[in-house]
């Protein structure tokens, strides 16, 4: 019985420090209720950001139903280095793609601009994580974004 | 030394061991750590979520159908007194899909009522598969009872609990609950649109249909990349939305949909009365596996 208590202990405990970094989820899709309006609150994905000995490349794709137009907002609370966010029309294998959006986003910003999107299609969110700017130390953090839709008129 | 004993050692001298090096060396900030092991960098830098899709919500899919003009029929729900016929987890999981796409088509077509006693519904599955916080904390079905007339406010209250439960399955690291949430969301939506158009057929709704092809191809991919969709229970499911899948990339429309350079597939395309049937009666016999 003990045995049990003490391993359920260790697994909620480093269950909560393994993916420590995005625990905001909820706080962030409240807060960023009103800057979506008129749209509906739709889609919500984070994506924890590991700055290593690399850069790094995070795409995330979604699609945008024909009839419909949506807006993205990018959120954090612990940046600890800057990363650039893009938008495009085509994933990153594609030799030619056009860039939709760009911001980089720097340490001590909550938000980025939102972005709409009016056009039918497949689109691909592109986080650029740098290295670590201090080489023995791999820096964490966590990225929001949140996706809203409304009928087209 | 025995299985049990050696297995007690490690639980112990494992997070022990992992604790003492977290907290030796250099004071670091709570987003630090140290990158001279290579070897946690090389784990830590792949994302858990190596594949990525940010998928619609059931309000956004029953919303495209909407638009599209399914008309409303109540036949087409899965009867809110079976949600006590479900037990097991991956049933729970399913179900609770299966009522939100029910609870958004029912909102959208001003049955308020019958969305009050879906949402009942999607609470009581809810707290069952540990989910209750999010329905629980703003006393949501009471604020839905409250403004029962008021057709916006009711939106924003399921798109506020559909984009909540989604963060805080994320921040729980359930993403597999999530994507068996999203796989019964998407398998009564497209039974609801195929069964609609069965008689009487609607080019309209038919390509709504395709354009939901992209979320399957990809709710595929993400389920593969969890070990848990090989469970029996789960791995008939997914057996079946393969097979779906697999119906519409032969297609006529799907074959012809020219691709434009870094396309994998294409957004829309054309499906015929017979196409649309067949993908319908699959969708039909998937659906009738996840609600009995």
């Amino acid at each position: 019985m003990r045995f049990k208590l003490f391993l359920i202990i260790f697994i909620i405990a480093f269950s909560s420090i393994a993916n420590a970094q995005c625990k905001s989820g909820k706080i962030m899709v409240k807060a960023s209720k009103a800057e979506m309006k008129p749209y509906n609150m739709d889609a919500y994905v984070d994506n924890e950001l590991i700055y290593g000995k690399q850069p790094k490349t995070i795409e995330t794709p979604f699609t945008a139903y024909s009839g419909e137009s949506y807006k993205l907002i990018f959120a954090s609370d612990n940046v600890p280095q800057g990363i650039s966010i893009g938008i495009y029309d085509k994933n990153k294998r594609a030799k030619t793609r056009k860039e939709l959006y760009k911001y980089d986003f720097k340490v001590g910003d909550t938000r980025a601009p939102v972005f709409e999107i009016k056009k039918p299609g497949n689109y691909y969110i592109q986080f650029d994580v740098p290295p670590s700017d201090d080489e023995k130390v791999l820096k964490k953090g966590c990225m929001y974004t949140m996706i809203g839709f409304k009928e087209n008129e | 030394m025995n299985t049990k004993k050696l297995l007690l050692k490690s639980a112990i001298l494992l997070p022990l061991s992992l604790l003492f090096a977290c907290g030796s060396g250099e004071k670091k900030s709570e987003n630090d750590s140290s990158l001279s092991d290579t070897t946690s960098e090389e784990s830590l830098t792949e994302d858990s979520k190596s594949f990525n899709y940010i998928l619609p919500s059931p309000l956004q899919i029953a919303s495209i159908f909407h638009r599209a003009k399914l008309k409303f029929d109540d036949k087409l729900l899965n009867k809110a007194e079976s949600v006590n016929k479900y037990n097991t987890e991956i049933k729970l999981t399913l179900n609770m899909g299966v009522y939100a796409t029910d609870l958004a088509y029912c909102l959208l077509n001003s049955q308020n009522q019958l969305s009050l006693s879906y949402l009942k519904t999607t609470r009581d599955l809810a707290d069952k598969i540990g989910m209750g916080s999010v329905y629980n904390t703003e006393a949501l079905v009471e604020r839905f009872q409250k403004n029962i007339d008021n057709v916006d406010t009711l939106s924003d209250i399921i798109s506020t609990i559909q984009t909540e439960s989604e963060a805080f399955l994320e921040e729980n690291e359930r993403r597999f609950t999530a994507l068996c949430i999203f796989s019964g969301a998407w398998i009564e939506a497209i039974y609801m649109a195929s069964k609609t158009i069965e008689t009487k057929f609607n080019d309209k709704i038919a390509t709504e249909i395709s354009e939901q092809h992209v979320s399957l191809r990809n709710l595929i991919k993400l389920l593969e990349e969890h070990s848990e969709s090989k469970q029996p229970e789960f791995n008939e499911v997914l057996t079946k939305l393969k097979e779906i899948n697999t119906m519409f990339e032969n297609t006529a429309g799907y074959k012809a949909q020219p691709l434009e350079e870094g396309e994998e597939m294409p957004l829309s395309f054309q499906l015929t009365p017979q196409e649309t049937n067949a993908i319908g009666a699959k969708v039909t016999e998937l659906r009738n596996l996840v609600v009995n």
